[in-house]
């Protein structure tokens, strides 16, 4: 169990900084590469300052291709202004929080 | 159910209004007729209301108040307010059909009757005008209303800066509101553009603060974006959501929740509200705004019922069908029972099934008469399209109308609409000319299509004739060597001509114009009346014009026949197709020197031998009866060896196995439980023919 | 459908033509009705016998044994008229069938049946389903989906005599 536990905090993938319209052309290449390295899809977000639709959106996009890969998909360590940002648009089913 | 019928009475109550406004139209100074025009739109707006739909009754209103004026001398009819009304009328049978209408175009049809006011009366009408109409003027509703607001922003949305979730929040300062995001169209990230917006989002917004003020809100994004804003107890919307709709169909239709999910909870289901809540599924207020639309639903159909309880009853077609049915039965039945009488020579058992005989019949004729509907209701109808399509392709045609009273079967009537339809088009397009060509050649300038019903036995005789160029045959001929419908050589009488324009994919239309020649032929028509039992002629004059006859059997459930025997088979021939009966004897059989004629009156008539023709086995008996029948123009005797004599039956179908065959267009059972075939005498005869 | 795709024990009406004993499942079949006189139908293949009347309803009926390149029902005393239904594209066909005389249900167990001979059988390999056994007579399973399939049926005027490979 911890072994796997330890397995999952190496593969998370971190994103720090923004999640925003200007870096998510960037984020997405990396995304990419990220999302066919590993088993189980998930993303540490607690280093994200700022966040806008455009990012939520990419965190919706890779969702999606985790789960057409049949990968497990996870959010992980978000910050509070990040929730709210999901509320608020109304992606809470888009984007599960843990 | 019951929004059903408030539309059905809607629709009739606008066919009514229709053919008000077309009569108005020929006789302007018609009080009474502004009065029914008047009544029938508060009628709509008075039903409209009360069964909730708000939109209907607002629009319709503001049409009132302009006939009110008209009422009450203020306003004279004109071609512009008839025109205006016939528009205006096409919008709320739009709103009634469940469409949804948009505001704008509502707003731009009052406006065009304010600017017809202004110009009638060379000022603004203070009633009407408001300088600058507001978008909310007919949703106009500052109560607390549930809004439902569709956004989908336009791709670039995320590069032009626009902060959604300021916006959204700018929203929730309106009132409650639930904003639900939808990411079905984002694309995994191989087809992302991360840049381009593909997110969508549903609001529902409980507000008192009107329409107005949520539009503010999208200022900055509507250009791109389609905003879609309704009002949940709007007519629309209550059109599209069935009544009843239970909560979670109400998210699901939404998009709040999937479908997938939501069986899964319905599988251990307490109350759904609280699960959807629970299981995280749906946010709690949008259970709520759900839970209010469901109880709107809810209320606005206890007010339907109370409605319901009027005079008359409406019953539906199937439930008709069924007595119907069950009559035709009884018929049958009743026909063993007579017969078995006689036999028996009971004179009680006679009396009580002579009893039973006219009640049945009785019975028989009420039945039907259900079913029955005037003609006129479908006539009306194409007053509109002559005048539409006249003013299209700048002709002078009146449409007569004879015989609107004349009953048909309400399937027989709904049936008969695309043909009759597809015939009037024709001859306005087709058959009368424009106003100059008409005086070019000595003409009235106003052409004539004269559409006129009768009954005739047990048929129905509807007639389209018009006054125009009459067929073209050398063009028909030309058209039909083009398409290889006539063998090479072969000349056809003019009436073979005529039987041309029924073959399939035959348009003799130079032009293809939106009214009528776009493939789809006579032949069409000419199947839609087959289907009917019915038989279509056509008569034509250069220069004078053109008739197209159709006969159709009153109902489609019960034959007059002649019922008659060769062999031990038995056959009904329709009535309606037999002239008269002959005796020919071996003699006379023998005279003919092989040839199946027979001598009608010093004149030579061919016949068909049902016994030939359906090879039944044994002998033809020394003395037999020649049917002189006349259907589609054509006139053939059929020779069978005996009639038994008159017999009203009840058409049984003979279903898929036999559908090929079509010279027998269907079955009867008599009285000893056995079947006849119905003969098609027109099939039989053109079978001849070729 | 083939003979596998016979699962379970199921009952079965057999009935006989001519010295042969055939069986459908008893699931198709509606009612066992008394010889009553059929009229005949026009521009039907011979072996589509006609149309009777069933409690007010017209239903067509197909003669086997001219469908099977015999000769003719001769209506004998024990002839009965099978009616069946056969379920098709959401409607229901029900076509009456001439039986020279029904004999009676019984259990058969998939296991029990045997697919078609590929010779040796008079009848056209391609309506029967398989065969069983029953007192030691051989009994042959139809296909009535095949049998009676609306192209089958309707051809007009057009005898059968090529289906008359016996």
């Amino acid at each position: 169990m911890d072994e796997q536990q330890e397995r999952r905090e190496a593969e998370a993938y971190k994103i720090d900084g923004d999640l925003t319209i200007c870096r998510v052309a960037e984020l997405r290449e990396r995304l990419l590469t990220f999302v066919v390295t590993v088993n189980e899809v998930e993303v540490d977000l607690r280093g994200v300052t700022d966040c806008d639709a455009a990012g939520l959106q990419l965190l919706v996009s890779l969702k999606r291709t985790a789960e057409e890969a049949g990968k497990q998909f996870l959010l992980t360590n978000l910050p509070s202004s990040l929730v709210e940002l999901i509320r608020g648009l109304g992606l809470e089913a888009a984007c599960p929080v843990e | 159910m019951e929004t059903d019928i408030y539309k059905t009475e809607a629709i009739e109550i606008l066919d009514d209004l229709e053919a008000a406004l077309l009569e108005l139209e020929e006789r302007p100074e018609d009080m009474p007729l502004v009065n029914r025009i008047f009544r029938a739109l508060h009628t709509i707006k008075g039903s409209g209301k009360m069964f909730g739909f708000d939109d209907i009754a607002d629009f319709t209103h503001e049409i009132e108040n302009i006939y009110d004026r008209v009422r009450s001398g203020n306003l004279a009819v004109s071609q512009a307010l008839i025109s205006l009304t016939l528009a205006s009328g096409d919008i709320i049978r739009r709103m009634v059909h469940g469409e949804e209408v948009p505001l704008a175009e509502r707003q731009a049809m009052i406006s065009r009757f304010q600017g017809m006011l202004q110009r009638e009366k060379g000022l603004a009408d203070p009633a009407l005008s408001s300088p600058q109409p507001q978008p909310r003027a007919i949703a106009q509703d500052k109560q607390t209303a549930i809004w439902r607001i569709r956004f989908k922003p336009g791709q670039n949305i995320f590069q032009t800066g626009t902060n959604l979730a300021r916006l959204f929040a700018e929203l929730r300062e309106l009132g409650e509101c639930t904003v639900v995001g939808h990411c079905q169209e984002v694309p995994d990230l191989a087809g992302l553009d991360p840049q381009s917006c593909y997110l969508s989002w549903d609001i529902v917004l409980t507000t008192g603060r009107g329409e107005q003020a949520i539009r503010d809100v999208f200022i900055f994004v509507e250009g791109d974006s389609d905003i879609e804003i309704t009002v949940l107890e709007d007519a629309d919307s209550v059109g599209q959501i069935e009544q009843h709709r239970r909560l979670g169909e109400i998210l699901v239709e939404k998009g709040d929740i999937a479908q997938d999910k939501l069986a899964e909870i319905l599988a251990h289901r307490p109350l759904i509200g609280q699960t959807l809540v629970k299981e995280k599924l749906v946010h709690q207020s949008l259970v709520k705004s759900a839970l209010a639309e469901q109880q709107h639903i809810r209320k606005l159909s206890e007010k339907q019922k109370e409605i319901e309880s009027s005079d008359s009853v409406r019953v539906t077609a199937n439930k008709l069908d069924t007595l119907v049915n069950l009559v035709g039965e009884l018929v049958i039945v009743q026909a063993r029972l007579s017969q078995h009488s006689t036999l028996s020579c009971d004179p009680i058992a006679v009396t009580i099934a002579e009893e039973v005989e006219r009640l049945t019949t009785e019975l028989r004729d009420n039945t039907m008469s259900l079913r029955m509907l005037p003609i006129g209701t479908t006539f009306s109808k194409f007053k509109r399209l002559v005048r539409d399509l006249s003013k299209e392709l700048g002709k002078d045609i009146v449409l007569e109308m004879e015989g609107e009273e004349t009953q048909l079967d309400k399937s027989v009537i709904e049936q008969l609409n695309d043909p009759l339809v597809h015939i009037i088009r024709n001859s306005i397009d087709h058959g009368i000319e424009s106003p100059e060509a008409r005086l070019a050649r000595g003409k009235v300038k106003t052409g004539v299509i004269k559409l006129s019903a009768a009954q005739s036995g047990a048929d129905v005789v509807i007639s389209i004739t018009d006054d125009g160029a009459g067929l073209d045959t050398a063009k028909i001929r030309a058209k039909a060597r083009e398409r290889d419908l006539i063998a090479d050589g072969r000349e056809l009488s003019e009436e073979e001509v005529y039987q041309l324009i029924f073959e399939p994919g035959f348009s003799t239309a130079e032009v293809v114009s939106g009214v009528s020649g776009r493939g789809v032929g006579m032949d069409v028509v000419k199947r839609g009346v087959e289907a009917l039992r019915g038989h279509i002629e056509i008569a034509s004059r250069p220069g004078q014009g053109t008739q197209i006859t159709i006969r159709l059997p009153l109902t489609l459930a019960i034959i007059d026949g002649l019922l008659v025997e060769t062999g031990s088979e038995k056959y009904v021939i329709p009535q309606a197709a037999v002239l008269e009966c002959f005796e020919q004897t071996r003699e006379d059989i023998e005279n003919a020197h092989g040839n199946n004629v027979i001598n009608v009156w010093g004149q030579m008539m061919p016949y068909i031998c049902l016994r030939q023709r359906f090879a039944i086995a044994g002998d033809i008996p020394p003395s037999r009866r020649v049917i002189l029948c006349e259907a589609n123009g054509r006139k053939a005797g059929l020779a069978v060896d005996r009639v038994i004599g008159n017999y009203q039956t009840v058409i049984k179908p003979l279903g898929e196995v036999y559908k090929k065959v079509e010279c027998i267009s269907g079955a009867t059972i008599l009285g000893d439980g056995t079947v006849a075939l119905i003969l098609d005498p027109v099939k039989l005869m053109e079978e001849r023919q070729t | 459908m083939t003979v596998d795709t016979i699962t379970q024990t199921a009952h079965y009406l057999t009935f006989k033509i001519d010295e042969e004993y055939f069986t459908v499942n008893v699931h198709s079949v509606r009612e066992i009705l008394e010889y009553s006189k059929i009229t005949k139908m026009p521009d039907a293949p011979p072996f589509m016998r006609g149309i009777i009347n069933v409690r007010g309803s017209v239903i067509p009926v197909i003669d086997l044994r001219l469908k099977f390149g015999m000769e003719e029902t001769i209506p004998k005393s024990s002839t009965r008229i099978i009616v069946m239904e056969i379920a098709r594209e959401g409607k229901t066909l029900v076509i009456g069938s001439l039986a020279d005389s029904v004999k009676e249900v019984i259990e058969i167990a998939p296991e029990q049946i045997e697919p078609p001979p590929e010779m040796g059988t008079r009848w056209k390999k391609d309506y029967i389903l398989g065969v069983g056994k029953y007192q030691d007579e051989f009994i042959m399973l139809l296909d009535i989906k095949k049998l009676f399939s609306i192209d089958e049926l309707t051809r007009i005027n057009q005898p059968c005599t090529d289906e008359d490979d016996s």
